[in-house]
C-alpha cells in the first residue's frame, strides 16, 4: 500500500494554504484549527487508480480530460474490466463487435509494459475475432495479469458455425503459467494442449461455463492445479465420467449445474466444504470429503428412494443438506433397512415439487429420515397442485413398519405449504409421535417455494381450516414445553 | 486451546490453520529474540475436526481484549485508543503487534484525531466479525461475471446460501461513509497508512460511486478539480481517445 507520506507536491502545495472553514462537515466537533482540507487531488497514485478501476473501462479513459495531473492515471490502473452488453444498452441494442475490440485493443495499447492484476473482459464471440482474442491473452500473459476473465457469449448464429474458441495454451510458457490465479471463461473449448503444457501451479479459483471438452484433457489441465479451491463447472456436455486423476487437495468450493451429459463424478477431494450440484441423478462418489460442511443437490428425473440411496453411497459425510426434486417419483415402498447411515447429517431441508400422481406419498421420505440418526433440523418445502387441498390418499402412518425407531436428535421440524393433505397429516403426525426432543414445530401453509413470484395469499378461512385438522392433534402429541406454530 | 500466560504478541492474532500459526509462530519467534517457550509455539494447533472453515476465532478474540488497548497518538498529539481486536483490522497495526512493538503510543503523523477517531469507530464495529479470507473474497468477488442461474422465486435458503452481510454492518457502512468529500478523502489518506483495506475499498468505492456515469465537468465540479488544459489541448485529447467520449 502507498504510503501517502510521499504523496506528490499538491499535498504540500495544499497545506500551506488556509484551511478551509465553511465545511458541511458531519458531525465533527468544531475545533479552531480543523484537519487539512484534503481534494481528491491529494490522494496518492496508486488509490486514484483503485478508484478508477472500479469505474468501466471508457469512464477510467474520460478522465485523462479532468485536467492535466489526471492525464495518465488511468493508464497505470491494475484492474482493466470491458463489458460489452453495457455498451450495448446503452446505444441500443446494435452489438458492434468489431468498435468493441477497437476500444480494447486502444486502452491495452496504453497499458503495455505495465503490471496489470485484473483483466476482464466480457463480449459475444465471433470466430473471426480469434485473432484478438490470442493477442489479449498475449498481454495478459507479458502483464503477468493473476485475475483473467474470458467472458464470451455464443454468438447468435451458434448452431450453424458453432465453434467455441479455442484456449490457447500453446502462448504459456513455464513462468507464465505461475502468474495466474483465477480464471474465469466461457464459452471455450479445450483441445488436447500441447506436451510441455504443465497446468496452472499456482490456480486458486477456475469457473467454467459452456465448456466444449473431453475428460482426458480436462483431466490433464488440471491434473497439476493442486491449489485449487474454488471450482464451477456450468453447462459443460462432457459426454463422459467427471472424473481427476490427482487429488484436489485444496479444493473447498465444487459446484457442477446443468450438465446433462456427465454420467459419474469421482475424485478425491479431503477438504470439500461445499458441494452444489444440479442434474440427473447420476453417481457421485465423494466418500473422501470428510469435512463435507453443505451440499446442494438438485437431481431431476429419478425416483425419491435412488437418490437417497445414491446420496448416501457417494456423500456419507454431508452435515448439512439441501435436497432438492422436481416433479419425482415416489416409489411406495419403505426402503428401510440400510446399514449405512448418513452419520454428520444434522440439517435437512427437502425441496418437492411433485408430479400430481405422486402427490399423496410424501410419507416416503421416511425412509431418507430413517437413515439420518443424528438429525437435529428437518425442513420439508412443497409445492403442490391445489387439487391437494383436504386430499384423502396415500399411506397412513400405520404403515409404516414399525420397529420402534425413534428421531432422538430431532429438535426441529419446518414444514411448508401444507394442504392438510392427509399425507401431509400423515408425515406430521408420524415425526411428532417419534421424535421424543422435538422442540419447535411450524407447520406453514404458505407456499415458500414460490412466495417471490405468486403475490395471492390463501384466503384465511382456508387456512383456519387446514390448521383446524392437525391443532389439536398436534398439541396433544408434543411435549409440554415444545413451541408449535401453525402459520 | 490452551490459555498459558503468553508474552504479548508472541502468538499469532487469528489461526486460519495449523500452517498459518506455525508460519506466523516461526516469524514472531525470530523476530524477537526474547526467551520465549519455544516447543509451545513451534508445534502447530491442530485444528478441531468438526469446526467449519470459517470458524471465527473467538478465543483468541477474547485473549486479545484483555489485553491492553493500544494508543494512537494523531498529528495534534490527541491520543485515541483502540483496542486489540479493532487494530487487527489494520495491517500496519498487526504488524506492529505481532512484532510487540505495539506497547507504546504509536505515532500516526498527518493522520487529524478527528479522522482517527472516525477510523477507530470503524475498526471498532467491524473488528469483532473481522475475517481476513472472507474480508478479501468480498472485495475482489469471483467470478467477475456471474453466472446467470435460473432466478429465485423463493424465499427459501439453500444451506449453501452465503449470506452477503450476515452482520447486518452494509446499512452502517453506508451511513458512515456519508461523509463530505474532505472529510472522505481524509478518512482514504488514513486508512491507506494504516493499511485498512476493508475501509479503504469502502472510501474508494464511494468515490466511484460518486464519479460514475457522470461526465468530466460534472465530476471536477464535485470533487473541485481545476482544469488546466487549454480548449485545444482538451479537444485534442478528446479526440484522442474519441470512443470514451461518445454518449
Amino acid at each position: 500500500m502507498g504510503n501517502y507520506l510521499n504523496s506528490p507536491t499538491a499535498l504540500e502545495k495544499k497545506c500551506e494554504l488556509h484551511y478551509h472553514v465553511n465545511r458541511p462537515a458531519r458531525k465533527i466537533a468544531a475545533r479552531n484549527e480543523g484537519p487539512p482540507n484534503a481534494k481528491l487531488d491529494n490522494l496518492p497514485q496508486d488509490v486514484l487508480c483503485t478508484i478508477l478501476s472500479k469505474l468501466p473501462a471508457r469512464e477510467a479513459v474520460r478522465s485523462s480530460v479532468l485536467s492535466s495531473e489526471w492525464r495518465y492515471i488511468w493508464t497505470a490502473c491494475p484492474r482493466l474490466s470491458f463489458n460489452h452488453n453495457d455498451d450495448v444498452r446503452r446505444h441500443g441494442g446494435k452489438p458492434n463487435a468489431q468498435v468493441f475490440v477497437d476500444h480494447v485493443n486502444e486502452v491495452l495499447q496504453k497499458h503495455r509494459g505495465k503490471a496489470i492484476d485484473h483483466l476482464e473482459i466480457k463480449f459475444t464471440f465471433q470466430s473471426n475475432l480469434t485473432y484478438h482474442l490470442n493477442n489479449w491473452i498475449r498481454f495478459a500473459i507479458s502483464s503477468q495479469t493473476k485475475n483473467l476473465a474470458l467472458d464470451l457469449a455464443p454468438p447468435s448464429d451458434f448452431l450453424k458455425h458453432g465453434d467455441h474458441y479455442r484456449f490457447p495454451f500453446q502462448l504459456f510458457d513455464k513462468e507464465s503459467v505461475s502468474c495466474l490465479e483465477c480464471l474465469q471463461i466461457s464459452f471455450v473449448s479445450f483441445k488436447p494442449p500441447p506436451a510441455q503444457f504443465i497446468g496452472f501451479p499456482n490456480l486458486r479459483k477456475l469457473d467454467l461455463h459452456l465448456l466444449n471438452t473431453t475428460r482426458q484433457d480436462l483431466d490433464t489441465i488440471l491434473c497439476s492445479c493442486e491449489n485449487l479451491e474454488w471450482l464451477s463447472i456450468v453447462r459443460c456436455q462432457l459426454k463422459d465420467e467427471l472424473e481427476f486423476s490427482r487429488p484436489l487437495s485444496q479444493l473447498r468450493y465444487f459446484r457442477v449445474k446443468h450438465c446433462n451429459n456427465i454420467t459419474k463424478i469421482q475424485f478425491h477431494a479431503a477438504k470439500l466444504s461445499t458441494f452444489m450440484y444440479r442434474g440427473d441423478c447420476i453417481p457421485i462418489a465423494l466418500h473422501h470429503s470428510i469435512k463435507l460442511e453443505k451440499a446442494e443437490v438438485i437431481f431431476h428425473d429419478l425416483t425419491f428412494q435412488h437418490c437417497t440411496a445414491a446420496l448416501l453411497d457417494g456423500l456419507p459425510g454431508v452435515r448439512n443438506l439441501t435436497l432438492e426434486f422436481t416433479f419425482q417419483r415416489m416409489e411406495t415402498t419403505w426402503v428401510l433397512d440400510s446399514r449405512r447411515v448418513f452419520s454428520q447429517l444434522r440439517h435437512v431441508q427437502i425441496v418437492m415439487i411433485m408430479c400430481e400422481e405422486d402427490e399423496d406419498k410424501i410419507l416416503y421420505i421416511v425412509s431418507l429420515l430413517r437413515v439420518a440418526p443424528f438429525l437435529e433440523n428437518l425442513e420439508v418445502h412443497l409445492d403442490s397442485s391445489y387439487t391437494l387441498w383436504f386430499a384423502k390418499g396415500g399411506p397412513s402412518r400405520l404403515d409404516i413398519p414399525a420397529c420402534g425407531y425413534k428421531y432422538l436428535n430431532l429438535k426441529n421440524m419446518h414444514l411448508t405449504g401444507f394442504r392438510a393433505a392427509n399425507s401431509h397429516i400423515q408425515l406430521l403426525l408420524h415425526v411428532v409421535e417419534n421424535a421424543p426432543v422435538i422442540d419447535t414445530l411450524t407447520v406453514d401453509t404458505c407456499e415458500r417455494l414460490v412466495d417471490l413470484r405468486k403475490t395471492e395469499k390463501i384466503k384465511p378461512g382456508l387456512r383456519c381450516a387446514a390448521l383446524d385438522t392437525v391443532r389439536f392433534r398436534l398439541r396433544e402429541s408434543l411435549q409440554p414445553g415444545a413451541k408449535l406454530y401453525l402459520l | 486451546m490452551d490459555s498459558t500466560a503468553d508474552p504479548k504478541g508472541k502468538r499469532p492474532l487469528y489461526q486460519e490453520d495449523g500452517l498459518a500459526y506455525a508460519r506466523a509462530a516461526a516469524a514472531a519467534a525470530s523476530a524477537t529474540a526474547a526467551a520465549a517457550p519455544d516447543e509451545e509455539e513451534a508445534k502447530p494447533k491442530p485444528k478441531p475436526s468438526s469446526s467449519s472453515e470459517e470458524a471465527k476465532p473467538e478465543p483468541e478474540a477474547e485473549d486479545q481484549a484483555e489485553m491492553p488497548p493500544l494508543v494512537l497518538v494523531a498529528e495534534d498529539g490527541v491520543e485515541v485508543s483502540i483496542s486489540r481486536r479493532a487494530a487487527r483490522m489494520s495491517h500496519m497495526l498487526r504488524l506492529l503487534m505481532e512484532d510487540s512493538c505495539a506497547d507504546g503510543p504509536i505515532p500516526a503523523p498527518n493522520v487529524h484525531s478527528d479522522i482517527l477517531d472516525l477510523v477507530v469507530q470503524y475498526c471498532e464495529k467491524h473488528g469483532p466479525y473481522y475475517d481476513p479470507e472472507a474480508s478479501e473474497r468480498a472485495r475482489n468477488p469471483f467470478p467477475p461475471f456471474p453466472v446467470e442461474l435460473t432466478p429465485t422465486v423463493s424465499s427459501i435458503k439453500p444451506v449453501t446460501y452465503v449470506d452477503p452481510d450476515p452482520h447486518g454492518l452494509k446499512d452502517w457502512d453506508k451511513d458512515f461513509i456519508s461523509l463530505d468529500n474532505s472529510t472522505l478523502f481524509e478518512v482514504i489518506l488514513a486508512a491507506n497508512y494504516l493499511n485498512i483495506e476493508d475501509l479503504l475499498d469502502l472510501g474508494t468505492t464511494t468515490v466511484a460511486d460518486m464519479m460514475r456515469g457522470k461526465k468530466p465537468e460534472e465530476i471536477r465540479e464535485i470533487f473541485e478539480i481545476e482544469n488546466d488544459y487549454t480548449p485545444e489541448q482538451e479537444a485534442e485529447l478528446r479526440k484522442e481517445n474519441a470512443w470514451a467520449f461518445e454518449d
